[in-house]
């Protein structure tokens, strides 16, 4: 479970043309204690964001008049750096790769859980891109994407490729709940409905060498959401 | 009016050939008429010259206009057109002819004007006199006496004729051929273009009545043989088309019926009578279960009427089959560990076919989920890859429940469930519909054979891409 926030300060332009999508996902954001303003077409979006800067941006791409892709492009002139959420109801791969091409951070196909939007949400705003190269620590796990080496209290250990991306996605991302659709779209890029199914059994794998030392259990299961990666000393801080 | 005239094909094709053909005869006439003018000429001009040059070597001792006349005297009484001038165009000299039949002759500009402009050297010109006709004249400078010009003409009564004649002729003649030109264009374009007409009247009737029907012309000509081609190709995509959008909306309507009808139901007997948190929980939970069941549908039913878009394997690139089933062999591999299943991976490396790889990993995903779902725990799964002859081979087995007899002939229809779907195996029943028709649209052919109880047996086999023949 993860803990309700108290008032988060983070601002979030909604912008959603369905007045019913955009009132539900507006009362769970403010449950969520997120600021929200809704626009419900490219005009007002890019008008708000003028006005205010936003921390975060949920966009359709299905919208009246401007559509999804033009707006982003249009935001990324306005404030280079704002993380944007694209929603769509077109789940095809080469809309997915546009929707990322044209400069969004992520892309969710509707329909979607509420939990797997606010997973999203969070997991963009904390994103601090660690450099591709650099070493990753989580407690005494290492993993060195340039070598591809895993090591655990100093042993070496024997990873298949898929388990090493899967590992460095989680590491990449400590601390931070990831969905099992999260997972599947960075680790195996493969439209499948049954994926979701298959990642708890390759996280058991991966576990399982993890804990082949006798090291405390890093990658904890979030009931309902997904996975996140955390030693234990950070949790009981958390 | 004019404008609605020119937007037939027929009418500009024939004006514009009609346009090409007048310039070609104008050129072609002036052509004729200059160089015909030429030749005639250049005869007279001839013996103008040599008559000239006889009357300048009468007068080569003569120094001084005064005593030409008696020089002159043989050339004076003849017939010749014989005509002696000043640089001021006085005439000095005129020979009988001249004299008695052209009393107006001073007022023939033409006449004077060579000799006033100062010719150096011979030129010709032509004029028509009263008495002689028409009449080609030689002007030249005399040597003697200096200041002088010699003109002897000679009347050119059937050259000037001739060329009349061709120039009345072109006149007359061109607009005739062209107007005839014009009638035959317009009667050879409509009948290039009648097939075109049939073609166009078939498909009308098509697009009325008949998407299957289709065109029924065979023009002799190549080009609108192609045409026709390319149409009933078209066509054939169109009719597809349609046909895969009837199906999704007449599947989804009629799918997704099901599980609204449950949410519907059970949200009403929820509201009837008010009831505890835990029991509306309850319901909630159903409604999502419903929602989750109807988006798979819809997911499924998206796949499917991609699953048949005709992959055009020219312009694919061969992909290595072997690592497209290798990769969606460890995706099973996980999904048969979590029911508690073995799986016999044999993966015969090299292998190349022409495709899309997305969805030809779905092939391999949706038998593998397939075999899962209707093995019993413990059982053994095995996938293979290898050639046989010209194809790639892929196999999917598993000791599950089995397919019976009756149901073997229509698994892979869409939303066909089976006997032993009630094994309590969840899905869209769809998987095998997608599976087939991806593997139709890639040249392929899929198979099954199983008895019941004793497992079931998917194979399907490929075209292999010419980089994996050995």
């Amino acid at each position: 479970m993860t803990q309700p926030p108290t008032d988060t300060g983070v601002r979030v332009l909604l912008v959603e043309d369905e007045p019913k999508l955009a009132a539900f996902i507006h009362k769970g954001l403010t449950e969520d204690a997120y600021s929200v303003e809704t626009a419900p077409d490219g005009e007002t979006a890019l008008q708000l964001a003028r006005s205010a800067p936003f921390d975060i941006v949920i966009l359709d791409i299905e919208l009246p008049g401007m559509d999804g892709f033009a707006v982003c492009r249009a935001m990324r002139a306005l404030h280079s750096d704002v993380p944007i959420l694209m929603l769509s109801a077109r789940g095809m791969i080469e809309d997915r790769v546009r929707g990322l091409d044209t400069g969004a951070d992520d892309y969710l196909t509707k329909p979607f859980a509420f939990s797997e939007l606010s997973a999203r949400l969070r997991a963009l705003l904390r994103r601090q891109p660690t450099a591709a190269f650099m070493v990753l620590t989580v407690a005494d796990l290492t993993l060195d994407p340039v070598r591809r080496l895993v090591t655990r209290n100093g042993r070496r250990l024997d990873l298949t490729p898929k388990e090493l991306a899967l590992l460095e996605y989680l590491m990449r991302n400590a601390g931070q709940v990831l969905t099992r659709a999260m997972i599947a779209e960075q680790v195996w890029d493969v439209t499948w409905d049954r994926l979701t199914n298959v990642i708890d059994v390759f996280i058991n794998h991966l576990r399982k060498k993890l804990e082949e030392g006798g090291g405390p259990r890093l990658i904890h299961a979030v009931r309902g959401v997904g996975y996140v990666m955390r030693s234990d000393d950070e949790s009981s801080c958390a | 009016m004019r404008v609605r005239v020119l937007e037939s094909l027929r009418a500009r094709l024939t004006a514009w050939y009609v346009a090409v053909l007048a310039v070609a005869l104008f050129l072609f006439a002036t052509l004729l008429y200059t160089s015909l003018s030429r030749q005639l000429y250049s005869h007279h001009d001839e013996e103008l010259t040599a008559e000239a040059a006889q009357i300048t070597s009468l007068l080569s001792h003569v120094d001084s206009p005064d005593r030409m006349a008696a020089a002159l005297e043989p050339v004076r009484r003849g017939e010749a057109l014989v005509l002696i001038l000043n640089g001021s165009g006085d005439m000095l000299f005129r020979s009988a002819a001249l004299q008695a039949g052209e009393p107006a002759l001073a007022q023939h500009e033409v006449l004077v004007h060579a000799a006033t402009r100062g010719a150096t050297h011979a030129q010709f010109f032509t004029t028509a006199l009263d008495s002689a006709g028409t009449t080609r004249f030689i002007c030249l400078p005399l040597p003697n006496p200096k200041g002088l010009y010699l003109q002897v003409g000679q009347p050119i009564g059937d050259v000037g004729e001739t060329l009349r004649f061709v120039k009345i002729a072109s006149l007359v003649l061109i607009p005739v051929v062209l107007a005839l030109t014009s009638v035959g264009g317009l009667v050879i374009a409509r009948r290039a273009l009648a097939p075109m007409e049939r073609i166009r009247m078939t498909l009308e009737a098509i697009q009325a009545e008949d998407l299957s029907r289709r065109i029924d012309v065979h023009p002799r000509e190549l080009e609108l043989g192609q045409l026709v081609g390319t149409l009933n190709q078209l066509l054939d995509r169109l009719a597809r088309a349609f046909a895969s959008l009837r199906e999704f909306a007449g599947d989804a309507s009629h799918q997704l019926q099901t599980p609204l009808t449950v949410m519907k139901g059970s949200i009403e007997v929820a509201l009837s009578t008010p009831r505890d948190s835990m029991a509306y929980r309850d319901v909630l939970e159903q409604v999502a279960q419903e929602a989750d069941t109807m988006s798979a549908i819809l997911l499924d039913l998206r796949a499917l009427s991609l699953a048949d878009a005709p992959v055009s394997s020219v312009a694919r690139p061969a992909l290595q089959l072997s690592e497209v089933v290798t990769e969606a062999a460890d995706l099973i591999v996980a999904l048969a560990e979590a029911a508690d299943l073995a799986v016999d991976v044999s993966i015969e490396s090299g292998i190349f076919v022409r495709g899309d790889a997305v969805r030809l990993q779905q092939v391999v995903l949706n038998l593998g989920e397939n075999a899962v779902k209707y093995s019993h725990a413990g059982g053994r799964i095995a996938i293979g890859l290898t050639r046989h002859g010209s194809d790639a081979v892929l196999t999917v087995t598993d000791s599950g429940v089995g397919i019976d007899h009756s149901d073997l002939p229509h698994i892979f229809e869409r939303f066909y469930r089976s006997r032993r779907a009630g094994h309590g195996a969840e899905g869209t029943g769809l998987g095998l519909a997608i599976a087939r028709r991806i593997v139709e649209a890639h040249g392929g052919r899929i198979a099954v054979q199983s008895r019941p109880n004793a497992g079931a047996s998917f194979t399907v086999r490929l075209p292999l891409a010419a980089a994996s023949q050995p």
